[in-house]
């Protein structure tokens, strides 16, 4: 599958933080911002969340609602955004059917290992579902606030 | 009546000098003591050495007595205590990890963070910072031995630690222990 530059966004129905189930639905008329990250707690996912976190507020001012997606479960999902005071909720894939309809799973490579995670990436997605912003292989210092800034263009 | 074995842990610190891990090791065998446990690496230009004991009463008494004129012959710091064998932990499987990865200082507490939040439990931990022969690089090399429940999925433990390793710029490698 592929999600790129003005491509509708994939439909999606997943469990969210929360005790919630959030879908493409739910966001229509607002902008999304849907950031994929590797796993919960490791140094790069918490900074990249916090860093959304910070910026909350001018995300909502600018009119766009945050949701992360990993494939940790909810109860991992629930103890991150309460360790962090994330405001914005996170989708738990574990079943990678988002992470699949968004092309964000690629193999790694370590020590001569393979293995599948995700690609940190992530998607602007306008009020009416289509896809205006895509950044992947993201690295995390600056991210949000250039996130931040193709939000607000879009206005 | 079988005889009852006492324990004593102690680690033993100082200047490092040429055959002092005999002669520390030579004066515990002659007061009847032998070692149970035993790790001795040097720590930059010091000797450091931490073991755990074993002995009938008597010759535990007469290594507790003789510790502290020891450690002055010797010129070490020793500190020790009664101890116990560690209890068996049929709950949990052995495993272990070595990074290898440029020096940078939260390396270890990010992934003893990240173990403890995958309900492991990181049992030893060995680490050297060393320059690259090959490119100078400052780089670190860790090992750990870490104790898994049973009950944890392999592969998704094994995913994680790769997650985190990518997520650290690491190499990793997680490997059961076969004994």
């Amino acid at each position: 599958m592929s999600a790129d530059v003005n491509d509708p966004a994939p439909d999606f129905r997943a469990p969210a933080t929360g005790d919630q189930t959030l879908s493409k639905a739910d966001f229509s008329g607002r902008t999304l911002v849907l950031y994929f990250y590797p796993r919960d707690n490791t140094p790069g996912c918490t900074q990249e969340g916090e860093a959304f976190r910070d910026q909350y507020t001018d995300f909502q001012a600018a009119g766009a609602e945050i949701v992360g997606v990993s494939r940790d479960s909810i109860r991992k999902h629930d103890n991150f955004r309460a360790k962090y005071g994330f405001p914005f909720q996170l989708i738990a894939d574990a079943d990678e059917k988002l992470c699949a309809a968004f092309d964000v799973l690629k193999e790694k490579s370590m020590y001569g290992r393979t293995h599948v995670g995700i690609e940190r990436s992530t998607f602007v997605i306008d009020g009416d579902g289509i896809i205006r912003h895509v950044w992947r292989g993201v690295k995390v210092p600056e991210h949000a606030d250039e996130v931040l800034a193709a939000v607000r263009a879009l206005k | 009546m079988p005889e009852i074995k006492k324990y004593l842990s102690l680690i033993a610190l100082g200047e490092n000098r040429d055959n002092l891990a005999r002669d520390l090791v030579g004066a515990i065998a002659r007061r009847g003591c032998e070692v149970s446990e035993c790790r001795i690496t040097p720590l930059g230009d010091q000797f450091s050495a931490s073991m755990l004991l074993a002995g009938n009463w008597s010759a535990m008494g007469k290594m507790e007595s003789a510790l502290p004129g020891l450690a002055e012959h010797l010129g070490l710091a020793i500190q020790f205590q009664h101890a116990r064998p560690a209890e068996p932990q049929t709950l949990f499987r052995p495993y272990a990890a070595e990074v290898v990865a440029p020096q940078q200082p939260r390396l270890l507490g990010e992934l003893l963070d990240f173990f403890t939040e995958q309900e492991t439990i990181v049992v030893e931990v060995s680490a050297q910072a060393y320059d690259s022969g090959l490119t100078g690089a400052a780089m670190c090399t860790l090992h750990l031995a870490l104790h898994v429940p049973t009950n944890h999925h392999p592969q998704t433990l094994r995913d994680a630690f790769m997650d985190v390793c990518d997520d650290l710029h690491a190499d990793g490698l997680l490997d059961p222990i076969k004994n």
